[in-house]
């Protein structure tokens, strides 16, 4: 079954480390959208 | 019967009325008729489903085989013993070509101005249906003395005269749950579905040279018409039924069409439904960032320089994750500390490990 992981607000500095962490964990999607209201980062990760 | 055939019979005759025939040549037709009947009875115990789906388009094809873009799609599912869904998009041109480009992709936005709705305005214009010919068309005398209607201007294809569109759906949709006894579930449900959609479009011409030789590009109306709907397993709650339903429709002609097209959500009618069941195809997690104390010694005890195999530490986090049944990766499991049962999750982890 597939399965989307989204996490919310992640700090600018930790942007990076995370969608790493992602492809590590074999997503075969990241996108990453600034949130309008935070001014932090949305992190949505797409696995099979 | 008779009002359903009647739609479909008016529709053809304002259609030769408003602007001759022309249908394959300069005109494109394009339909769908669905009918499914779904019905489930617990006496005696049958589950039957009937699907009829017809799809058709009549389009002109123009020198190397090239097509103008239409798009029809249909899904049925019912995951449980009753709980159908059904999803439906019907589209030409832009809208056709911008659900088949993007498909299940997020919605799209230009790059560093991701929270611009405005700037999809302008993305719209990347999605071009406009078919580029090295050669002005032409309709073979036979044919265009029985259907092609020249306009105004002398011009088979569409120039600068106004020419009618007709876009149309027609749909019904009906359900009967029943229960004879106090069950929590019903003894019998139906479901009937009907659905037509048709649209009719002249194909416009425009010489892109300004010597008169071409090339030439051609192009029909962009239209969108989806529908998407669902039905969830229904119960008897302390004698009353019980059911979640949800139902929505788009239909849009033009830029309207193409921005619709561009909106995921509009999108789901041929992938993903909006109905309560959606969960049963994709699992959706969703939380704030937050890593707590006890989630940093456990990243930083999986990073540190080991003389273990490099990815040992990584390994045996998700083989905890999977022991342990918690469906999450390990980014996920790492950086939600505020979700319920994480701190036992995370302290049982760093106990089997000794971690410092």
């Amino acid at each position: 079954m597939a399965r989307t992981e989204e996490l919310k607000n992640v700090p600018k500095k930790e942007v990076g480390d995370t969608v790493d962490d992602f492809i590590a964990d074999g997503a075969t999607k990241v996108t990453v959208n600034k949130n309008p209201t935070s001014g932090k980062w949305n992190i949505k990760a797409t696995f099979p | 019967m008779i009002r359903r055939m009647a739609w479909f019979v008016g529709a053809i005759v304002i259609m030769a009325n408003l602007g001759g025939c022309g249908i394959g040549y300069n005109r494109v037709l394009f339909g769908t008729k669905t009918n499914v009947g779904f019905d489930v009875d617990t006496k005696p115990p049958v589950v039957q489903l009937n699907i009829n789906r017809k799809e058709g388009v009549i389009a002109p094809q123009f020198e190397n085989g090239m097509k103008l873009p239409v798009l029809a799609s249909f899904r049925f599912e019912s995951s449980k013993s009753f709980s159908p869904n059904i999803g439906s998009a019907f589209a030409t041109g832009d809208a056709a070509l911008t659900l088949a480009a993007l498909y299940d992709d997020d919605t799209p936005t230009l790059e560093n101005e991701p929270d611009g709705w405005m700037q999809r305005l302008e993305l719209i214009k990347k999605f071009n249906s406009s078919l580029t010919l090295n050669h002005k068309p032409t309709i073979p005398d036979n044919a265009a003395m029985l259907f092609a209607e020249k306009g105004p201007d002398g011009e088979y294809f569409q120039q600068t005269d106004v020419r009618p569109v007709f876009f149309g759906t027609d749909t019904s949709l009906g359900l009967k749950i029943g229960w004879s006894g106090a069950g929590a579930f019903p003894d019998s449900a139906k479901l009937g579905f009907n659905r037509k959609e048709l649209a009719w479009v002249p194909v416009s011409i425009r010489d892109e040279s300004s010597d008169g030789l071409g090339p030439y590009s051609v192009k029909t109306s962009s239209l969108l018409a989806t529908i998407d709907s669902g039905i969830g397993q229904p119960t008897l709650v302390d004698g009353a039924p019980q059911t979640d339903i949800q139902y929505v429709q788009y239909f849009a002609t033009g830029d309207a069409a193409t921005l619709l097209a561009l909106q995921q959500n509009v999108r789901m009618a041929m992938i993903i439904r909006l109905d309560p069941n959606r969960q049963m195809l994709v699992e959706v997690y969703s939380a704030p960032y937050r890593v707590s104390e006890l989630a940093r010694r456990i990243k930083k005890w999986r990073d540190e320089t080991s003389d273990q195999e490099p990815n040992l530490r990584r390994i045996l986090i998700t083989d905890f994750l999977r022991r342990e049944n918690i469906g999450v990766s390990t980014a996920f499991w790492l950086r939600t500390s505020n979700e319920p049962g994480r701190a036992e999750q995370y302290q049982k982890f760093i106990d089997e490990n000794d971690i410092e």
